[in-house]
């Protein structure tokens, strides 16, 4: 059971950009079907916008945390004692009230007066990173010396994580995410995570830094246990770089694979911010929502879920659903994509989603206008694709400018 | 270049998804009604991105409405707002 199949399971498997067809036919046929996932275990698929949304929205039929006893095929076996040290402080592992008690800890270093603050440290980080591509001089992996490092430094810094780290953590959690690899392993690489970031908390709580982690010492040391503050702030910087990492990197290939719209964006600054709503809509690269468990029978598209079972709901598929927008197979960044559901919906959506759309809308127009003939250095058929990973993505990205 | 001078930095969510509404008066003839449950606000900002002119967020992110009654102008924002919470706590009635 641990042994991946040859290619991804339906909800992961991509034509370049593309959901394949196979995804869409199940959007238009039945709406929700059962396929087995990466594990090779049967989930209920969710494909339509408003089954997305809705089921997002229903916390209470559809659950984040796992009743007692639930393990993935394969996993080892691990005490009781473990299990609980380890789900601590996972905001996408809990459910409303306690979801939210640990949520409200963190919204106020998200909001959009905050990232207004953070925006000049944000666009300074881009500068260093374009003038060491210049220096550097072309080609160079743009995934490496830009998609990569930017979101990675300001996650950094926002939480309170020694940048010098940066290689251990994203090895970390590169492997994590990658759905192929077996899942002894995978939990491995989470252990050694959360071993990583119990050093840093307890640093955090001798000498509470000027970041989240010093913020969480210092306004709820007493009510967070280490355990859940190394949850918290392990999901913080796992989310905080290999979400808009991807974006980055896999949505300049998409621009320039569209350069009339990538002109837009490098010379018109309003087109900027429906842009990146535009390409968070049509790259739709985080592949399902957290798998979610029925706590009764429910019907979704006529479709009966029994109590019980694992719902995946399919973000690409939603975001490129028909009855949500026109020609939804089309990138257009003028459509601006109001409601799109790359973040996700319900309480569990995207907290960083401020953090990220700033990112993005700085990254963007800043490397367009410093390399104004950027291109492809190497064939696009040639062009690797993070296939096996729950965020979709690139390995690599050669350009030349 | 750009198009108008109403862009002030990249953190101009106002203009995110339909383009800016900074510049539209609040008073005029009044419509609708806006409502929040600001006890399960999510503090997404998402209403924030859509209209700047009815929407803000208090320090912890909830969300504050800056106008209750929606001016005409504004009532496909409110609608498009409460569409699209992701918390599902805004109400126009």
């Amino acid at each position: 059971m641990t042994a991946a199949p040859a290619l991804p399971p339906v909800h992961m498997r991509r034509n370049g950009f593309d959901p394949v067809p196979e995804l869409g036919d199940i959007r238009a046929g039945v709406g929700v079907r059962s396929v087995v996932n990466a594990f090779g275990m049967d989930v209920y698929l969710v494909t339509r916008h408003d089954d997305v949304k809705a089921m997002l929205s229903d916390h209470a039929h559809f659950a984040n945390s796992r009743p007692p006893g639930f393990v993935l095929p394969g996993a080892p076996a691990m005490p009781e004692e473990e299990q609980v040290s380890a789900r601590a402080g996972n905001l996408l592992g809990l459910d409303p009230p306690e979801h939210q008690r640990l949520r409200k800890m963190l919204t106020a270093e998200f909001t959009i007066r905050r990232m207004k603050r953070l925006e000049p440290r944000i666009v300074e980080i881009v500068t260093e990173h374009l003038d060491a591509m210049e220096a550097a001089g072309a080609p160079v992996d743009l995934v490496e010396s830009f998609a990569l490092p930017i979101p990675s430094l300001v996650i950094c810094e926002l939480l309170g994580v020694p940048y010098e780290d940066r290689d251990d953590f994203q090895k970390r959690s590169g492997r994590q995410l990658d759905l192929s690899l077996p899942i002894p392993e995978r939990l491995e690489m989470q252990r050694r995570g959360r071993e990583y970031m119990r050093s840093l908390v307890e640093r955090a709580r001798t000498k509470p830094g000027d970041d989240i982690l010093g913020m969480l010492v210092r306004e709820h040391g007493a009510e967070l246990t280490d355990d859940e503050l190394v949850g918290i702030a392990g999901l913080l910087l796992l989310a905080g770089h290999e979400t808009t990492s991807n974006m980055l990197g896999l949505g300049t290939l998409a621009l320039l694979r569209h350069p009339d719209q990538l002109a837009a964006v490098r010379d018109d600054q309003d087109a900027v911010g429906p842009a990146v709503e535009e390409l968070l809509r049509w790259l739709s690269i985080v592949q399902t929502s957290i798998p979610r468990i029925t706590t009764a029978e429910v019907e979704l598209s006529g479709v009966t879920i029994p109590a019980g079972q694992l719902v995946f709901a399919s973000l690409p598929s939603s975001n490129r659903d028909p009855t949500f927008t026109d020609a939804p197979d089309v990138l257009d960044i003028s459509r601006g994509a109001p409601g799109h559901l790359a973040f996700g919906h319900g309480v569990h959506h995207c907290l960083g989603a401020p953090l990220a759309r700033m990112e993005m809308r700085i990254a963007w127009p800043a490397l367009f206008r410093r390399f104004p003939n950027l291109a492809l250095a190497e064939d696009f058929a040639d062009v690797q694709f993070r296939s096996f990973h729950f965020i979709y993505g690139l390995r690599s990205l050669l350009v030349r400018w | 270049m750009s198009s108008s001078g109403r862009f002030t930095s990249f953190t101009d969510y106002g203009r995110c998804w339909l383009g800016g509404d900074g510049d539209e008066p609040l008073g005029g003839k009044v419509g609708m009604r806006l409502s929040a449950d600001r006890d399960d606000c999510i503090a997404s900002g998402n209403c924030v991105m859509i209209s700047d002119a009815l929407f803000d967020q208090d320090d912890d992110g909830v969300v504050v409405l800056l106008a209750e009654d929606v001016p005409e102008p504004l009532e496909e924002r409110a609608r498009e707002a409460v569409k699209t919470c992701p918390a599902s706590v805004l109400h126009l009635t």
